[in-house]
């Protein structure tokens, strides 16, 4: 029984992320090249262009994966929030931080590239569109959390409120994304692509989709490598590993 | 399997939406482009940071050491 | 214990009292530009009126949060109220006194923007069914208080930050969203000569549920600032 969780607490062991993680990292960038050479080659040379929206159409395959990893970003940071919190687990902190600007970048991308969808498909940049508007609120809430915790000058008090905003940013969001539906509804909006996508184009959206899922998990590793030494600067491993590091360093 | 295009400028034209296409594709790689060069910088900066402050402190330590030793003879 | 808290709060604020009446002057001032800005023909300031005097009551709560926890956070006696009591307690005595003093202002005062934005424009002065103001005052009753339990949400994270006054509103702003669309729209839903009941109600259960989950955030909030 013990056993089934000791892989939890080694994740909350700096050290031992640390020196993991730098020999899954060659394996998951291998994996993600080989996922994007397939998810490119399918969304933009096999898949064929909609009768309706041209090859426009292509752009979905990067929109709805980056769209996609920008919720379950902030999910992602509001449950490592949450077990910072309750079980006062340092590490779920540092992972929040890391997840982040990874998760705001995502959200930008979705708004970028939504927006320049919309120009061939409804003829604008911008359309009050209610997945537009949640995203663009979404947007808001990261830079909101990374305002906050870079706000502080003690990292304890800078997790810690962070992790409430997102709790609370967490609990809003569904409210955030109805309200704004209901109101877009009033308004008689436009929406991108409901109804569901056609079977022709599901091959290389699901491979785009992989292939983001395991960019967004290289990246918030690499940045929780960062994160790791930053807060870990002081303890002996990380001056071990600067010392090893330096050796393989021709001078 | 085929693809739809015949020539290389078909496939860059893309109908009239290649613009749009490639504009979404183009800053999406450079955006995880720069996060990735972003992360990369702050890992090593922290590295070299820490190895200088271990050089410092090398350096503290070994002139604290002969220090003591003048005191010790005098 | 709350109510002990509470009549601390609402004996301080008798000393300062045109503080209190700042937001209100801005909440007037903020919606007499548009005239200015936009036009002053009646039928185009009465489409507007609900989402001006809307956003410029979010905007007056948001100036008011300046002085949600300042005096007491930095003479220390907040930090000496939080020992005594639980943070809880204490934000959410401060939650009820700031709606007190500065929402309840906003909604009493609704009315006479309601004129000036010509919000009864082609009513006839008989007929107080149709008045439009009764409606945004209740949309305004109902709204208000929720924007304070979210302000204060932000005013207790923010409060041992180094930058205080913008990034509050950075934080609280998209939190603010829902209750700016149902608010302005209820009135905007009286305007049409529509139900509004609906809006009404879902302004009702967001402030519910702005009750039951923001004191606790703001009293842990509070709780990680002054410790």
């Amino acid at each position: 029984m013990a056993s089934n969780w000791r892989w939890f607490h080694q994740l909350g062991s700096p050290k031992w992320f640390f020196e993991k993680s730098a020999k899954w990292l060659p394996w998951l960038w291998a994996l993600f090249f080989i996922l994007l050479g397939l998810g490119l080659y399918h969304s933009l040379w096999v898949s064929p262009q909609d009768y309706q929206q041209g090859h426009s159409v292509r752009i979905m395959y990067i929109h709805v994966p980056v769209a996609a990893l920008s919720m379950v970003g902030y999910v992602a940071m509001a449950i490592a929030c949450t077990i910072g919190l309750v079980w006062k687990m340092k590490m779920a902190f540092a992972a929040a931080r890391a997840i982040a600007p990874v998760g705001a970048a995502m959200t930008f991308l979705a708004l970028f590239t939504g927006a320049v969808w919309g120009k061939p498909t409804w003829g604008t940049w911008w359309e009050w569109d209610a997945r537009l508007t949640s995203e663009l609120l979404l947007f808001f809430l990261y830079l909101g959390f990374i305002a906050l915790h870079s706000s502080f000058s003690e990292r304890n008090k800078a997790d810690k409120a962070a992790s409430v905003l997102a709790l609370v940013g967490v609990i809003n969001v569904p409210i955030i994304y109805f309200s704004v539906k209901w109101w877009n509804t009033l308004h008689q909006g436009y929406s991108l692509g409901t109804g569901g996508v056609a079977d022709e184009f599901k091959p290389a959206l699901f491979i785009m989709i992989a292939a983001i899922y395991v960019l967004f998990a290289n990246l918030v590793i690499m940045r929780l490598r960062a994160e790791v030494l930053l807060r870990e600067q002081k303890a002996r491993w990380v001056a071990d590993w600067a010392k090893g590091s330096e050796k393989g360093v021709k001078r | 399997m085929n693809g739809w295009a015949n020539s290389l400028q078909e496939f860059l034209a893309m109908g009239k939406h290649g613009d749009y296409v490639w504009a979404s594709y183009g800053m999406t790689l450079l955006v995880f482009v720069l996060l990735f060069v972003w992360f990369r910088y702050m890992l090593k900066s922290l590295r070299s940071q820490v190895q200088s402050r271990l050089q410092t402190d090398d350096q503290e330590a070994s002139s604290a050491k002969a220090r003591k030793l003048k005191v010790d003879k005098a | 214990m709350l109510l002990t808290l509470l009549k601390r709060e609402l004996m301080i604020a008798r000393r300062n009292w045109i503080g209190l009446a700042i937001p209100v002057f801005f909440f007037v001032m903020v919606v007499s530009l548009f005239p200015f800005a936009v036009s002053p023909d009646a039928p185009v300031l009465q489409k507007i009126a609900p989402g001006i005097i809307w956003v410029a009551a979010l905007l007056a709560t948001l100036l008011s949060l300046e002085q949600f926890y300042r005096t007491d956070y930095q003479d220390g006696s907040l930090e000496q109220l939080v020992i005594m009591s639980s943070p809880t307690l204490v934000a959410s005595a401060k939650i009820i006194a700031h709606w007190i003093l500065t929402g309840l202002p906003l909604v009493l005062i609704s009315p006479l923007l309601g004129v000036l934005m010509q919000l009864n424009y082609g009513v006839g002065y008989d007929s107080v069914a149709e008045d439009h103001t009764v409606v945004l005052m209740l949309s305004l009753l109902l709204g208000t208080p929720t924007l304070c339990l979210i302000g204060a949400v932000g005013m207790s994270l923010t409060l041992a930050a180094n930058r205080n006054g913008m990034l509050v509103s950075v934080l609280i702003l998209p939190l603010y969203v829902p209750i700016l669309i149902f608010g302005a729209s209820t009135v905007t839903a009286s305007l049409e000569n529509f139900g509004y009941n609906g809006q009404l109600a879902i302004l009702g259960a967001l402030l519910l549920l702005a009750m039951v989950f923001a004191p606790f955030a703001a009293g842990r909030a509070l709780k990680i600032s002054v410790s």
